[in-house]
């Protein structure tokens, strides 16, 4: 047997020729084989596929043969087409117009997705070297787990390593110093709070926020300020701010050197004015040896192509961190600006997510709600299709071949997904205000760039591909001999069967997410409503001046006598969210490798009293007035720090916090969350302080009065401290806030939970019609043969009852898994709940049942010799 | 319009002369490849071939199926009429450009 050249060159040069050249070049490369192939085969071989290659050139390649045929598409037979979708159309509204509503919603919640979307990942990125800027975070391993901060060291030497260009030390907080109380211009007028930073020099060449006016670098000079635009605007109107001076705290004079652009809201760092360290240094009153051993947000521009790895290798190097760190087991890690925003969350010194886990859910959601929608489409295209199947046999009879029938219903098929599309924008416009306020953000259309509109097209061509491709190929294979005698049921039936499957896949996602929603619901109520083991209702935080501390017992006075307000107590910390965590506490019979983190909170006597905590053992703080030594010496400690401690009996035993105050323990009271219910309750230990330093002054008052309550505490407050304007929130809010991403998501997935009841409910709808339609006819004849209402009725539910069992049966255990997933993240819990979840079923069974009815209403209750006399 | 001819088409279409009445592709590149020492590929030659018959410069015709070949036929090319003018032609030209070379230009001394 001779050799043979390889089959598939073979098959590729038979492809790719031109007919008439094929046999010279086969024969050709065949002899040229047969030469080779004596002396070596793999040569031969490889010369073959060479020749082939080499053969395949412009002028050998097949020619498009266009003459044969002529072109199938004119505009006439278009013209034609659009007349024939728009008689359908008209013939058949209500259908057409559900098919149309519900792909246009899925639309514009998908455009509302996106829009988010592509908001949450541009934070960041208008900076001109965004890519080149990282953040450095902080690891303390704590024994076995690590903690992480998002700060670094002020004596971090990255200044040294050369591909670091800049480094940028900013001072952000929320409170006093860094929010600050301006007076205008005008006089008379309250002075009025900006937020705002303390930055290294290089602040506004390390991130692109454009100096408008003033010096470029605004913060070289010790005594200057820069504001931002709308600060300039508010303090001074039109005119320029430029070298006016600014008091800050009424005695630090400082020039104002540069006004800024407002910062975008897209930017994870916000301010509203920028000063030098040094006025932070005096605002503190430390010197440079101490500034040094402050933490504070700190980025690093480096030169481009630095891997965050190898730039974290480096921050640990020695010479980088510091011996005394790397001895307190610190470890600093850079991580890229850009993904700050979206990946923040922080377990035990690795990265688990963030805002990110949010993004994908939506991603999700979206892609969920657009699938219902576009299974409804093509069912109800495809259902639609048997209407219109004598239409099809007619055209077929007259010579349409396939092709021409495909374009036909993808140009229908493209016409609604447009229609659709075009409505779509249209709702997305009208929701946008409202999806606002829901997200707390500023979302517009204007978002979307040149690029995106490109995008949209292509998903709008895809769309209709995935919506009209089904249907197309349905319609366009049916035999017109048998359309036209009637005889196509059979045939059909297999396509009922994948509308049925496309269905229960519809019918299923949408109870998924109507049941995944409600866990999130219960969740976040349960959080709402979860005892914290301390009230927080009915009370308000008032940040006070150093001032007003001072008169303190004046102001509270004062204030009592007020109808309204019954209490007040001040602290160091918001016993809601209790920023200062330390390791810093020393008992007696303590283990050397004991690593626990307490929660501490400085405050007043009557601490306890004021926040309704329960004594469980001992007493809280005696109210009288004590002296300086013995009000430092008393500490009350939470059941859980009790437990932790070990002692037999607290009280009485001696601790040490925060390494300098020895505290004897003289209460113990329930445990109170002080943070997320995220995290589990930690221990907190209470110590006294002089109410002039501490910074929160909690204000309780008479459930309903909060306006006069407001009222009357600003009078006081303006009569103690008139140089500034009184700021105050309520606890709730504050509360609410620790939540706000997550009842940000909560409301979103409940918005899209209706709005996929709402297209499963149009699916329904839609199939229920048509299989009315296809019975109408076997109804008739049941009832002639004496069927009640009822049992026909049931002739058409039966359709649905697989359905309705198979998307009931896979939902369940779907939502179930992920919304437990969910519901892990949080350390205190509601159950799944089981009723809530039957009833839903039960309604969602009820409801499909119901459409079924109206639906079939028509037909059953008429005269059946009607619907048998038609046709 | 006077077209020209390049190097290696001319090559070809005197090689197509020489092998008159058996000339096509592989005979062709075979025979470049003996008395001209060119190692050329089969579909560089072939395209030649296709060319010079677009141009009129040589016409062709399929012979019998051949085993050899895996029971492909050849196209055997001829030279036409104006394919003889042309390849005399450039003959001609040749020549007498050759001729008009002064005596001294091939004087070779050492200088």
């Amino acid at each position: 047997m001779k050799h043979k050249p390889p089959k598939w060159a073979e098959k590729f040069l038979s492809w790719y020729c031109r007919e008439d050249l094929l046999d010279e070049i086969q024969g050709d490369i065949y002899e040229l084989f047969d030469r080779k192939a004596v002396d070596s085969k793999r040569a031969a071989n490889r010369e073959f596929v060479w020749n082939v290659i080499r053969f395949f050139r412009i002028k050998n390649i097949k020619k498009r043969t266009t003459d044969n045929y002529t072109n199938t598409i004119t505009t006439a037979m278009l013209k034609n087409n659009l007349t024939v979708f728009l008689r359908s159309f008209r013939k058949n509204p209500g259908h057409s117009l559900l098919s149309l509503f519900g792909l246009s919603i899925a639309f514009a919640c998908t455009f509302l997705i996106i829009l988010w979307v592509n908001n949450e990942f541009a934070f960041d990125r208008f900076h001109a070297d965004s890519e080149n800027i990282f953040k450095v975070i902080t690891h303390l391993d704590a024994n076995d787990s690590y903690q992480t901060q998002f700060t670094a060291g002020f004596n971090l030497n990255a200044g040294s390593l050369p591909e670091v260009e800049e480094v940028t030390h900013i001072s952000t907080g929320t409170r006093w110093p860094h929010e600050l109380c301006f007076s205008p211009v005008i006089e008379s007028a309250d002075c009025i709070y900006f937020s705002g930073v303390y930055a290294s020099p290089n602040l506004f060449s390390t991130f692109s926020f454009p100096i408008l006016s003033g010096d470029p670098n605004p913060l070289d000079d010790v005594a200057q300020i820069a504001i931002s635009e709308k600060m300039s605007h508010m303090l001074y109107g039109d005119e320029s701010p430029l070298g006016k001076i600014i008091k800050i705290d009424g005695t630090k004079e400082v020039s104002i050197a540069a006004v800024f652009k407002n910062i975008p809201s897209q930017s994870s760092i916000e301010f509203d004015f920028a000063l030098p360290y040094k006025i932070l240094q005096q605002q503190w009153g430390i010197n440079d040896e101490s500034l040094q051993k402050q933490f504070f947000d700190v980025y690093l521009k480096t030169v481009s192509n630095v891997s965050s790895e190898a730039l974290s290798k480096k921050l640990n190097n020695p010479s980088v961190i510091g011996e005394e760190y790397i001895s307190k087991k610190i470890s600093y890690e850079a991580i890229p600006f850009t993904q700050w925003h979206l990946n923040s969350v922080y377990e035990n010194g690795r990265l688990v997510g963030g805002r990110i886990d949010y993004v994908h859910l939506f991603i999700l959601i979206a892609l969920l709600v657009l699938a219902t929608a576009v299974i409804n489409f093509v069912n109800l295209a495809t259902a639609r299709a048997s209407l219109r199947a004598k239409e099809i046999g007619v055209r077929k009879a007259i010579g349409a071949v396939k092709s021409s029938l495909v374009i036909q219903f993808m140009s229908e098929s493209f016409l609604m997904v447009f229609i659709a599309f075009l409505l779509g924008i249209v709702w997305t416009l009208l929701a946008l205000p409202q999806f606002n306020t829901l997200v707390d953000d500023t979302l517009s259309l204007s978002a979307l760039d040149g690029s995106m509109m490109l995008y949209m097209f292509g998903f709008l061509i895809f769309i209709t591909l995935l919506a009209g491709l089904y249907p197309s190929l349905v319609m366009s294979s049916f035999q017109s001999a048998k359309i036209l005698k009637g005889l196509e049921i059979k045939r059909f039936n297999g396509s009922v069967n994948i509308r049925k499957t496309l269905m229960a896949l519809q019918l299923c996602l949408s109870i998924g997410i109507i049941l995944f929603s409600t866990v999130i619901h219960f969740q976040l109520n349960f959080i709402r409503q979860k005892n914290l083991g301390f009230d927080k209702e009915n009370m308000i935080r008032v940040e006070p001046t150093y001032r007003l501390l001072k008169s303190y017992d004046a102001f509270k006075d004062q204030s009592l006598k007020s109808k309204v307000i019954s209490g007040m107590t001040v602290t160091n910390s918001n016993p809601l969210h209790i920023d200062s965590k330390t390791m810093a506490v020393e008992w007696s019979g303590k283990s050397v490798d004991t690593n626990i983190s307490f929660q501490t909170i400085g405050t007043i006597d009557n601490f306890t009293e004021l926040f309704d905590l329960k004594v469980l053992e001992g007493r809280q703080f005696f109210d009288q007035n004590q002296t300086e030594e013995s009000m430092w010496a008393e500490a009350i400690i939470t059941e859980s720090a009790a437990k932790l401690f070990g002692f037999k009996n607290p009280i009485g035993e001696k601790i040490k916090i925060l390494n300098y105050l020895d505290c004897e323990i003289v209460g113990v009271i329930n445990d109170f969350h002080t943070a997320s219910l995220k995290e589990s309750i930690l221990p907190v230990i209470i110590y006294r302080k002089p109410v002039e330093q501490l910074s929160g002054i909690y204000i309780k008052y008479k459930a309903g009065h909060a306006e006069e309550a407001i009222q009357d505490i600003n009078t006081i407050y303006k009569s103690l401290e008139p140089d500034t304007s009184i700021k105050y929130w309520f606890q709730d809010e504050t509360f609410d806030k620790l939540y706000k991403t997550e009842s940000i998501a909560s409301n979103l997935v409940l918005a899209f939970s209706l709005v996929s009841i709402l297209i499963a409910i149009i699916g329904i709808v839609g199939l229920a019609t048509f299989n009315t339609l296809r019975k109408t006819k076997e109804i008739g004849v049941r009832r002639v043969f004496g069927a009640t209402q009822l049992e026909s009725l049931l002739v058409l539910v039966r359709e649905f009852v697989w359905v309705m069992t198979v998307a009931l049966i896979v939902a369940v255990p779907v939502a179930w898994f992920f919304s437990r997933r969910w519901l892990q993240s949080y350390a205190y819990r509601t159950e799944i709940p089981w009723v809530t979840f039957a009833f839903i079923l039960i309604g969602a069974i009820f409801l499909i049942l119901f459409i079924i009815w109206i639906q079939s209403q028509k037909i059953i209750s008429t005269n059946p010799t009607k619907s048998l006399r038609s046709d | 319009m006077r077209t020209y001819l390049g190097e290696l088409e001319e090559l070809i279409m005197l090689t197509v002369g020489v092998l008159y009445p058996e000339a096509y592709g592989v005979s062709v590149m075979d025979e470049l490849k003996v008395q001209a020492g060119r190692t050329l590929n089969i579909s560089s030659v072939h395209s030649v071939l296709i060319r010079l018959e677009d141009k009129g410069f040589l016409k062709s015709y399929m012979s019998e199926p051949r085993e050899e070949r895996g029971g492909r036929r050849k196209r055997i090319f001829t030279l036409t009429a104006s394919g003889k003018i042309v390849l005399e032609e450039s003959q001609l030209l040749r020549n007498q450009l050759y001729a008009m070379i002064p005596k001294p230009a091939f004087d070779f001394k050492l200088t």
